[in-house]
């Protein structure tokens, strides 16, 4: 009945380590044996259900990570914050790197390096095939996640831990002395859903109560065409494009694993295919896999072991007209929007079929361990590993899809780390009951990131799709284009290498599993740093009374209880390798629309990095310390187990831009100096609620986490600062995941409601601009009789205060009903999409991204009435998203995932001689419902500022049925 | 055991300097200090850096035109509200453009810039001795010349604004705006300083840089750097800028005696108005101009004025941006036969129309500037353009250099110079009787040559401080509101830089 043992992923994994995972300790120095693997956590649950990413198995079932993903897409990015986050969040680069590394068997996972954002004039999305590169791990090969928040245990994998810890995966081990073929197979579909969808009389309407109301002659003037005429059927006829935008579409998976050997060699390989889609927008994701592993002991107490897993995404990516302008970095007329109607959209995907789009992702990585045991204390270590992952995209737009200009792109990118471990350690325990470790280590690990890129517009057909060179090297004309214009082709390259180095020193002691201790003393150089402080120094110490043992000996309720304690700190890497070199050149020759201008009259031009900022001398490592208490514990005949974990996490001497030396020609300079803290509460319950005797069983579990934010000092001892182009405010004292906005308290309707500062006469107004009678009125907070950033506000905040899962398992007679929830409170909103709405007069009439209309356009998400009737004409650009108008409570409980499997070998009928060892069918059904008191679409699907775009595809609900056999 | 712990972390610690050479690798997208200003390659990549920044600074947003041409212009804006707002001179409105506007970083930068190589330039001679003395000599006078010149741009656009002439890299420290007067105090001595050191031509054999300029022939260069009559144009316009035109006519004199030697001509108007004409790539001609430079993949969607004013038929493009509306081009473009834009009066059909396309529709087409991709096919569907933003030309020079003449009484001299210039677009000469005023006619000349070039509004206002009869624009003029407001992004970063009190 392995399927009875429902735990909850990693959550009790982390905290009753002792329960589930082993001794903390023990793991330490048992970390680097594959062949017994006493500590599993079988994912079988897991395995049910469709998730195309590390992160979607994660949400809602660990405490204290929150999953942040921008859109129901397949394969998109989305992100991790640890115990909430410690950098704020300018630009979508610093999402990057604020996540947690992912290390699977021992090899930590290279990330996409932000850089390539660099040559980007949007940032919606990284260049390249922008996959979640942990979409591509296959979960079915994993046997246990762990989120290691405790810097107890995560201060060994140093510098990577910065981002509140690292995530462990572990691959299943090889069986021994059998053999075992396993399959996990299911089909199921994604479910269209019905949405509200609208025409040009719907925004006709709306828009008119505006005109009636404030429109001069001259600005009725300018009322779009495609509203103007209500003969026109593309725009007034039926709106229903959704016939051809969402789709019930099929997904699949499949993974097969073949595994035996004996005590001295042994080996799995697995292999799977997975497809998962999207019900809108023909999205949709391929996944191959293959994993071998082997473990082999030529010798008594030597042991070789590897592993090698290849993995390939391919993904048919959504087709939002901003994604394809900001990859064109060009746009058409925009004066004539998508049509509504599903004839004239149908002529517009066909034209867009004629484009190609191919993302591939290739990822490969593996490790060669050596172990040698000398005796019964001493043990060396030594592993080699790498982790290669490379991205393609190869595009194409036909000139009719763009004023017969065509469009054609390549990326190819790739992220490569090399890594070598080597430890020595000693082990041994006198009179049964001094348990002491010592153990000595170096680790080097080298990442390489590279791309190149190139694009070209207007080819001479839409025939020719492939930018070909003349490959006639005797020719003078070798290399040049064949049939592009070389004036209209933009290459680029660009590489990034960083070099981490480690030295690492460790003691532990612990006396009769009663009382333990240990310290670590770890180097770590890296080259980002500036070579005069290229290393630095963190300690970490750890104790733990195991209080049961010692003071409760005798309660017979509690069957364990244990209180852990450690402190560390850990230096967190500098994000890129400009920060090495100090005062330095740069090519800084752009401007808008027109990010990549290297040159001059055909010659090479650098400067200071004005843009990019100022990095001085004495640039140095910021890093992170935290406190961790657990207290865990089984009661009651381990029915209910707990896991509480306090933390208290400050990351100091952070770097960050300040804005500085404009009469330099400087945005900002780097400083030292930001310290934030994130402090907060983890918490894992699992409850076996009935008594063992009962033919049910139900096992309810909850996951939650309470984390406040706070800003504890800025660089130069600033007291705030405005960052992001103004946008956003870091006041100390105040959380860095803040929105900042003018508060809304109505309209004035007349002039005359409109106060007049009594002093001097003037009528309030907005920086220097008189309010006028439609205008909003804003909560002039300091009196003064000016609106400005002064009257701004902080409020609310991005990312949730509180946040977690809640799960339920019923088990009767191998049946297993099982339920998963997913919850945040203490989150807010910025619907950004209603705020565009209304702000239609700023968005017609241009070229640029404000006026871009999608599909989506033509259908409502929110409630119209509940915002004021202002002039949208006004110069104070009255529906600004800078107001808390917009600003709506984002918290909400959804029912993720409901399951129900069935244990064929728990039936009376069943042959338990037979060849089947195990076998299992189950049905699953995902993205159920939501409630949220959020008036826009899925509170969910926000971007890293906390702002709902309506750029994002749904969670679409998913149906599957599966099976599972052993053999 | 402990002892065992220490010996291994001491040991640790011995091994750590012989892994500092892991650590030591330079980032493949930035240079650092020590690998800069080592020869004469690096001195080029920052020269041609001020210039990629001046260049980037007058492009981003349009700003060329944005801060000269549109406020209280001739254009109109159709639908964009920031435009609007712009063209009527609400500059604080809530709009990014303006907010973006009314920021003069990327002015600064080039000056920082400039000032990064006057301080290094001396280590490359020392160096490099493939770096000349002459070759150095004419570098920093380059430079001297452009900062000077941005800082004239600075004080017509701002105002008061802090005079900084050293890099202070490292040590910055906040400066406080500095008043109008002793900076242009400052532009006015260095373009002199530098104009002595200036040449007329690059890699041309002139008596002040011999031999080829970094190895480049003279067509590489041609009108892409500062030479001497780039340096005396800008003074003409700094001077005129101050109302001291006796000096000015001065400067402009030189201009108007040495064009010749520089390369310069007067142009006919189908030379200035065709695709592949003046506006077009690098030339001679250009006394200062930053070029966009097709062959070298150079060319964009912004910093042209083409993104403005172009739509339909010119290129694909429902409407334009901005427009001169027909009332305006019927009362300024009144004399028969103008090659840039007449009427038959008679049958109301125009007999030239180099400055604008279909201008029978409602909204006509400024198409006097139309680099349209490399500028050689007439292709509407890709809205790339090649044109250089010219700061100033010779015509510029001409009329300017008859502006202060009719200013300081020397009316024929003046008449003379307009008349060039109204030869050159086969309109009658000047007649008092008929057309009044020399300097309405002067300037009313100006704002036909130069439409779409960036100098509307500066006219404007030097007009308005000759005749001084318009009491609404002497009170924009007394009050600072000719000037920008300066962005609060730059007030939060140095608390010692104030708002522009018309703007407060």
């Amino acid at each position: 009945m392995r399927v009875l043992v429902r735990i909850i992923v990693s959550c009790l994994a982390v905290y009753c380590p002792n329960l589930l995972a082993g001794q903390d300790t023990a793991k330490l120095y048992r970390r680097q044996v594959n062949v017994t693997r006493a500590d599993s956590i079988p994912m079988e649950r897991e395995n049910a259900y469709p998730y195309s990413s590390l992160h979607q198995l994660l949400k809602g079932n660990a405490a204290g990570v929150y999953i942040q993903e921008p859109t129901g897409e397949q394969g998109a990015f989305s992100s991790i914050a640890l115990r909430g986050t410690a950098i704020p969040f300018i630009s979508s680069k610093d999402i990057y790197e604020s996540q947690p590394t992912v290390i699977l068997d021992g090899i930590p996972l290279i990330m996409d390096h932000p850089f390539s954002f660099d040559i980007q004039l949007f940032g919606y999305n990284r260049l390249g095939p922008a996959t979640n590169i942990f979409s591509a791990i296959d979960l079915n090969n994993i046997e246990k996640v762990e989120v290691v928040k405790d810097f107890g245990r995560a201060a060994m994998y140093g510098p990577r831990a910065a981002n509140g810890g690292v995530i462990l995966l572990t691959t299943k081990a090889p069986v021994i002395g059998r053999r075992k073929i396993s399959f996990n197979t299911y089909f199921g579909m994604v479910q269209r859903p019905h949405i509200h969808t609208t025409n040009a009389k719907f925004e006709n309407d709306f828009r008119q109560r505006f005109y009636d109301k404030y429109a001069t002659t001259e600005q009725l003037q300018t009322y779009p065409l495609y509203l103007r005429d209500s003969t026109n059927n593309a725009y007034y006829g039926p709106s229903n494009w959704t016939d051809h935008y969402f789709k019930n579409t099929p997904v699949y998976g499949v993974n097969a694993s073949l595994s035996s050997g004996t005590e001295r060699a042994n080996f799995m390989f697995a292999a799977g295919n997975q497809r998962s889609a999207n019900t809108a927008d023909n999205s949709k994701m391929d996944r191959y896999n293959a994993m071998f592993e082997i473990n082999m002991v030529p010798l008594h107490g030597f042991t070789v072991s590897s592993m090698i897993s290849a993995s390939r995404l391919e993904r048919s990516r959504s087709s939002w007209l901003r994604d394809r302008f900001a990859e064109m970095q060009y746009m058409p007329d925009l004066s004539s929007p998508l049509p509504p109607n599903k004839q004239y959209y149908g002529q517009y995907l066909n034209e867009f079929n004629k484009s190609f789009d191919d993302n591939k992702t290739n990822e490969i990585n593996g490790y060669f361990k050596m172990n040698v045991k000398l005796g019964d204390s001493w043990q060396i270590t030594s592993m080699f590993g790498f982790d290669y992952n490379e991205g393609l995209r190869d595009l194409f737009y036909p000139s009719t899809l763009l004023e017969k200009v065509n469009y054609l792109s390549n990326y190819f990118g790739y992220n490569q780390r090399v890594f070598f471990n080597n430890t020595i350690s000693y082990n041994h325990t006198w009179k049964q009951k001094h348990h002491l470790t010592v153990e000595a280590g170096e680790n080097f690990q080298a990442d390489y990131h590279r791309y190149n890129y190139a694009y070209a517009y207007k080819g001479p057909n839409d025939l020719i799709r492939v930018n070909l060179l003349h490959s006639d090297n005797t020719k003078s004309e070798y290399l040049s284009p064949k049939s592009f214009n070389h004036a209209l082709i933009f290459s680029f390259l660009d590489k990034q290498r960083a070099r981490l180095l480690s030295f690492y020193g460790r003691a532990a002691y612990s006396y009769d599993d009663l009382l333990d201790v240990s310290l670590l003393f770890r180097a770590d150089g890296s080259s980002s740093a500036q070579p005069d402080n290229w290393w630095l120094y963190t300690p970490t110490f750890t104790g733990g009374v195991n209080i049961k043992n010692i003071w409760l000996k005798d309660q017979e309720q509690v069957n364990t209880l244990r209180l852990q304690a450690s402190w560390g700190r850990i230096g967190r890497l500098m994000p890129d390798d400009r920060f090495g070199e100090g005062p330095q050149y740069t090519s800084d020759m752009s401007f808008s629309n027109n990010p990549v201008r290297f040159s001059y009259n055909g010659f090479p031009g650098i400067s200071r990095a004005y843009s990019s900022g100022y990095i001085g001398y004495g640039i140095t490592w910021p890093y992170a310390e935290q406190l961790n208490i657990n207290v865990s514990s089984a009661l009651f005949n381990n029915k209910l187990q707990v896991s509480l974990d306090l933390y208290n996490k400050v990351d100091h001497n952070m770097l960050l831009g300040v804005p500085f030396g404009a009469e330099y020609g400087y945005n900002f300079r780097y400083k030292n100096g930001m310290d934030v803290r994130n402090r907060g509460i983890d918490l894992g319950v699992k409850v076996n609620i009935l008594p063992a005797s009962s033919a049910v069983q139900w096992v309810p579990g909850i996951t939650f986490n309470y984390n406040r934010n706070t800003l504890l000092a800025l660089p130069d001892g600033l007291s705030e600062l405005t960052i992001a182009n103004g946008t956003k405010l870091l006041r100390v004292g105040h959380a860095i995941d803040q929105y900042w906005v003018l508060e809304n308290d109505g309209i004035y309707n007349r002039d005359t409601d409109i106060p007049v500062n009594p002093t001097e006469g003037r009528r309030l107004n907005y920086k220097g601009i008189p309010l006028q009678a439609g205008d909003p009125r804003w909560k002039d907070q300091n009196g003064d009789y000016i609106i400005d950033d002064k009257d701004k506000v902080l409020k609310g905040h991005v990312l949730p205060v509180l946040s977690g899962g809640f799960n339920s398992d019923f088990y009767w007679r191998g049946f297993t009903l099982g339920c998963s929830f997913y919850y945040t409170l203490g989150r807010k909103v910025m619907n950004a999409e209603v705020a565009d709405r209304f702000d239609f007069i700023n968005r017609e009439g241009k070229i640029d991204m404000s006026a871009v209309k999608e599909i989506t356009f033509w259908s409502k998400a929110g409630d119209y009435d509940k915002y004021p009737l202002y002039n949208p004409w006004s110069t104070v650009d009255a529906y600004r998203i800078d107001q808390d108008m917009f600003l709506e409570n984002g918290s909400f409980l959804k029912l993720r995932n409901l399951s129900l499997q069935y244990d064929l070998t728990t039936a009376k009928w069943w042959n338990k001689k037979g060849k089947v060892n195990g076998l299992s069918v189950y049905a699953t059904a995902s993205n159920l419902f939501t409630i949220t008191p959020y008036t826009g679409g899925d509170p969910e699907l926000v971007d890293f500022n906390g702002f709902d775009t309506g750029y994002s595809l749904p969670l679409s609900r998913t149906y599957t049925i599966g099976l599972k056999m052993d053999l | 055991m402990k002892r065992l712990l220490l010996i291994i972390i001491c040991c640790c610690c011995t091994a750590l300097t012989g892994c500092n050479k892991l650590l030591d690798i330079n980032s493949s997208h930035a240079v650092s200090e020590e690998n800069f200003w080592n020869s004469h390659q690096d001195t080029r990549t920052a020269l041609i850096g001020v210039y990629g920044l001046l260049r980037a600074a007058l492009a981003d947003n349009n700003a060329w035109w944005m801060y000269g041409e549109f406020r209280k212009g001739d254009f109109y804006a159709i639908q964009r509200q920031d435009m609007k707002a712009l063209i009527r001179n609400d500059l604080r409105a809530a709009y990014p453009l303006l907010e973006q506007l009314s920021n003069w970083r990327r002015f600064y930068a080039v000056i920082n810039a400039a000032n990064m190589f006057l301080e290094n330039v001396g280590n490359v001679r020392i160096r490099d001795p493939k770096y000349s003395e002459e070759n150095m000599r004419v570098d920093i006078a380059q430079m001297r010349c452009i900062r000077a010149y941005v800082y004239f741009f600075l004080v017509s656009v701002w105002g008061d604004v802090p005079l900084i002439t050293a890099s202070h890299d490292g040590q910055f420290t906040l400066k406080a705006r500095e008043s109008k007067e002793t900076v242009l105090a400052f532009v006015e001595k260095e373009l002199l300083q530098a104009a002595a050191d200036l040449p007329y031509k690059y890699s041309a054999n002139d008596p002040q840089q011999s031999g080829s300029y970094y190895n480049e022939t003279n067509t590489r260069w041609s009108g892409v750097l500062a030479r001497k009559h780039t340096a005396y144009a800008i003074l003409a316009h700094v001077a005129a800028w101050q109302g001291k035109y006796v000096d000015a006519s001065v400067y402009g004199q030189f201009v108007l005696d040495n064009y010749s030697k520089g390369g310069s001509y007067y142009i006919g108007t189908d030379e200035l108005v065709n695709s592949n004409g003046f506006f077009k790539w690098k030339k001679d001609n250009h006394i200062l101009g930053f070029n966009f430079d097709w062959g070298h993949v150079d060319a964009s969607f912004s910093g042209h004025l083409e993104e403005l004013t172009l739509a339909a038929p010119v290129v694909n493009k429902a409407l334009p941006d901005i427009y001169v509306p027909k009332d305006t081009i019927l009362s300024l473009f009144n004399l028969p036969v103008d090659e840039r834009f007449s009427l038959d009066t008679l049958t109301g059909v125009p007999t030239s129309q180099r400055y604008f396309t279909n201008f029978n529709s409602q909204i006509p087409i400024f198409s006097k500037i139309k680099v349209i991709q490399d500028g050689n096919v007439a292709d509407p569907s890709f809205r790339i353009y090649s044109s250089t933003i010219i700061i100033t030309r010779l015509e510029n020079i001409a009329l300017l250099q008859a502006e202060a003449l009719a200013v300081i009484g020397q009316q024929q001299r003046a008449i003379d110079l307009l008349n060039t210039i109204r030869d050159l677009r086969r309109i009658k000469r000047y007649d008092s009787a008929r057309e009044g005023d020399l300097i309405d006619a002067i300037f009313r000349e100006r704002r036909k040559e130069l439409m779409g070039e960036g100098w509307r509004w500066f006219d404007l206002i030097r007009y308005n401080k000759i005749k001084q009869n318009d009491p609404a624009f002497m009170s924009l003029i007394n009050s600072g509101g000719i000037f920008w407001p300066v962005s609060d992004d730059v007030m939060k970063q140095n608390p010692l830089i104030t708002q522009n009190p018309y703007w407060q």
